[in-house]
């Protein structure tokens, strides 16, 4: 067996073990096939590697975090909002995985790379789409039309839900369908308050409900109820928030068919001009630096938006010289994030009495009240944008740089401050085209793989929603009696909201879009695409729910087919 | 205890010996200072501060949170926090300053009390501490730049943040509950 020899035979290779490698890993494995999953990170143990429970007092740096180490090795990903002293570990390292971006277009490639990926680390807020945002495209003449809608997609959500426990509300809004819900979590005293004070003004067309978050509020299938502790970046030893460690890949080894591989970095998928298939993926072994060959009769790109897009670039043939499944030129077009921050916060006065025990791992939710109308919009934009935030006492933390010393000092930093109510907006953004990931022609990683240069910025659609975020925030804070209002008005960087998606877009021609309706790409059949790369368009809703259903429903179809001998 | 860091950074002091000739008279007495100071490191627990500075960084953070009915600022072990943040997260200037600011401050009070801040008495380290806390208010209401670089205001947040990170801070003081098991949105304060 030479160097390339093929080592082993699987019938499906999924590409990463973060929230969609687990899910296809699990459906794959459940449907009866022999799957390999290659993770490129580490393997990781709950008892050993998830620190939830650490105090701050046992931490060097009381939560400040590794300041030198982390500036030397982490400049990018440091920036993420669930980047903290004890959660760093699971974010990678900038030095061996480097990026470009033009000088002043800057992006944050947030990544991950351990089994888990970054479902160890999501902000775990889950929402449906609707047919509002699956027809957007096509009603706006952006990008491409949607080739599915609500309804081939609403089982998938049904079936993902049951299985990774969301806790919510149903509120029958026809653009945020209920989910299949667990019990609720708590709104407090002031949220509720403000939801009541909400209801009597904008026409009622902006509601306040409870965040819908994929941590569960009641057992599940041996997983313990939240237990509020707060940190969940860290991890979660009794499993109670959803991530592929804590339940896909657990439900995918019971069935005896799953191989994990740790330290695999995938860097290439070989395409069979013969068959016209995919037939293996080569990997680099991260500790090793040795190559590897595995062969496949279906491979599952799940290694995150960004990087299943550079894969399929890196794997270019004498059949497809511009990267794999790129026969239309749209690989690496299209790349989305959600443009944040446009938001207010403000005093609500009163209940100096109260206050909330325990640390919810959830907020509130102001589900989008602009442009629902399809016929009609009712702002200088298209699309629309959703809040999420809530309400609080301010502590010692927002007061250190008062006046003062001594036991006086002490008090007043001790004793609770006002309530104070936030709104930070999460924006859609338009797919367009020259937002777009390339490979950088000298660039390479660690391993030698060419890597990415990512050109993104905003448009200006998405500048006109952030604008009108702040105004709304501060519009409906004042309504609710909020004062000493401040308004946020700096948008974010891309890629910082971590909802990078397109790049491998899913559409109905061959000619314009990489995958088809079931994230198969339409050149060849038995390779998938299921992660954020296959967004034709970002809605402004949180999208792990979206990305887990299309896997599920791809996964599926891909068995359906390999038992047909379609594929 | 020496830890393995001291002993190689005071190996590296002496290894630029042999070098003489080629440094200045100020750099001489530089490496001379540092060779006092590391021979103060030998002999305390501290990596950053030498024993004076320490003395001063733990009283002057018990003057800002002191002992009440709960634990203050040495019951704490703030100023061990604060050590090991100039030796492993500032960067040397920010360090250097902090250090420079607590001569100052020792200079500052033999002028006026003729005694060295951490041999003066409760009050007058009190007295002391509200003028630079005064002079630090200032500088940030005129939104002077660098305000918060100032080496005063680096101890005051260094010793609001270790306290309240520190057990008794989060136990005693702000009676947290870390692992409540519950969430209570309206419980009473």
């Amino acid at each position: 067996m030479g160097m390339r020899g093929i080592e082993r035979d699987y019938d499906a290779i999924v590409v990463g073990s973060g929230i969609t490698g687990g899910w296809a890993a699990k459906e794959l494995c459940e449907r009866g096939l022999r799957t390999l999953v290659l993770e490129a990170g580490r393997d990781i143990d709950p008892q050993r590697d998830y620190t939830e429970h650490v105090p701050p007092w046992d931490m060097p740096f009381r939560g400040l975090g590794n300041r030198r180490a982390i500036e030397a090795r982490q400049k990018v990903q440091r920036r993420s909002v669930s980047f903290d002293e004890l959660s760093h570990v699971f974010w990678t390292d900038d030095v061996d995985n480097p990026y470009s971006t033009p000088a002043d277009k800057p992006f944050d490639w947030f990544r991950a790379r351990q089994v888990g990926g970054k479902s160890i680390t999501w902000g775990r807020q889950v929402y449906r789409w609707s047919d509002l945002d699956f027809e957007a495209n096509l009603r706006d003449g952006i990008g491409v039309d949607w080739p599915i809608r609500y309804a081939d997609i609403a089982p998938w959500y049904d079936h993902v839900e049951r299985f990774i426990g969301v806790s919510g509300e149903a509120h029958a809004l026809p653009h945020l369908p209920d989910s299949v819900f667990q019990a609720p979590m708590e709104m407090n005293v002031v949220e509720a308050a403000v939801r009541d004070r909400l209801r009597g003004h904008f026409d009622s067309a902006r509601k306040m409900i409870i965040g819908r978050v994929a941590v569960i509020t009641q057992p599940l299938q041996g997983r313990a109820p939240c237990h509020y502790c707060g940190p969940c970046q860290r991890g979660c030893v009794t499993r109670s928030y959803f991530s592929s460690v804590n339940a896909t890949l657990p439900a995918a080894r019971a069935t005896g068919r799953l191989t994990l591989r740790p330290h695999s970095i995938a860097h290439t998928v070989v395409y069979d001009a013969k068959s016209g298939r995919a037939s293996s993926v080569r990997i680099i072994d991260a500790r090793t630096r040795t190559e590897h060959e595995y062969r496949a009769r279906v491979v599952f790109l799940c290694a995150s938006a960004l990087e299943s897009v550079r894969i399929l670039l890196n794997s270019s043939s004498h059949t497809f010289p511009n990267g794999l499944a790129n026969g239309s030129g749209a690989l690496g077009l299209g790349v989305m994030d959600h443009i944040k921050w446009g938001g207010a916060s403000g005093v609500i006065p009163g209940w100096e009495d109260r206050q909330t025990i325990g640390n919810r791992p959830n907020g509130i939710l102001v589900p989008r009240f602009r442009n629902l109308d399809r016929n009609a919009r009712n702002s200088a934009f298209i699309r629309g944008y959703q809040f999420q935030g809530g309400a609080g006492r301010i502590g010692w933390q927002g007061r250190t740089r008062e006046p003062g010393l001594g036991a006086e000092f002490k008090k007043r930093l001790t004793t609770l401050g006002p309530w104070v109510m936030s709104l930070a907006g999460f924006g859609e953004t338009l797919a367009r085209d020259e937002n777009r990931a390339r490979l950088h022609e000298t660039l390479r990683d660690a391993w030698g793989i060419p890597t990415l240069h990512i050109d993104v910025a905003w448009s200006p659609n998405e500048l006109a929603i952030h604008r009108d975020m702040t105004g709304s925030a501060a519009e409906i804070l004042e309504a609710v009696g909020a004062r000493e209002i401040v308004r946020r008005t700096q948008p974010s960087v891309p890629g910082n909201t971590n909802h990078e998606m397109g790049g491998a877009r899913m559409g109905r021609d061959k000619r314009t879009s990489v995958l088809n309706s079931w994230n198969q790409a339409h050149e060849v059949p038995n390779l998938f695409v299921t992660d954020g790369a296959c967004m034709a368009s970002s809605a402004c809703q949180n999208p792990s729910l979206t990305y887990m259903a299309l896997t599920a429903r791809a996964a599926n179809h891909a068995v359906d087919g390999l038992s047909r001998r379609e594929l | 205890m020496t830890s393995r860091r001291d002993t190689v950074r005071a190996l590296a002091s002496i290894a630029a010996l042999p070098f003489f000739g080629t440094v200045g008279v100020e750099e001489l007495v530089e490496i001379g200072r540092r060779a006092h100071e590391l021979a103060e490191l030998r002999q305390s627990r501290t990596r950053a501060l030498t024993a004076a500075e320490y003395a001063i960084v733990s009283r002057a953070a018990e003057r800002i949170i002191p002992r009440t009915a709960t634990p203050g600022a040495t019951d704490a072990r703030v100023a061990d926090f604060i050590d090991v943040m100039l030796a492993d997260w500032y960067d040397a200037a920010d360090r250097e300053r902090f250090k420079t600011g607590l001569h100052e401050l020792d200079g500052r009070t033999q002028n006026l009390a003729g005694q060295i801040f951490a041999k003066t008495s409760e009050r007058q380290q009190t007295e002391l501490l509200e003028t630079l806390d005064r002079e630090l208010h200032i500088r940030r209401q005129s939104r002077q730049p660098g305000a918060d670089d100032h080496w005063f205001a680096m101890l005051k947040h260094l010793t609001i943040w270790g306290y309240y990170t520190s057990r008794p801070g989060i136990v005693e003081e702000l009676r947290l509950e870390l692992m409540p098991g519950r969430y209570d949105g309206n419980a009473r304060y």
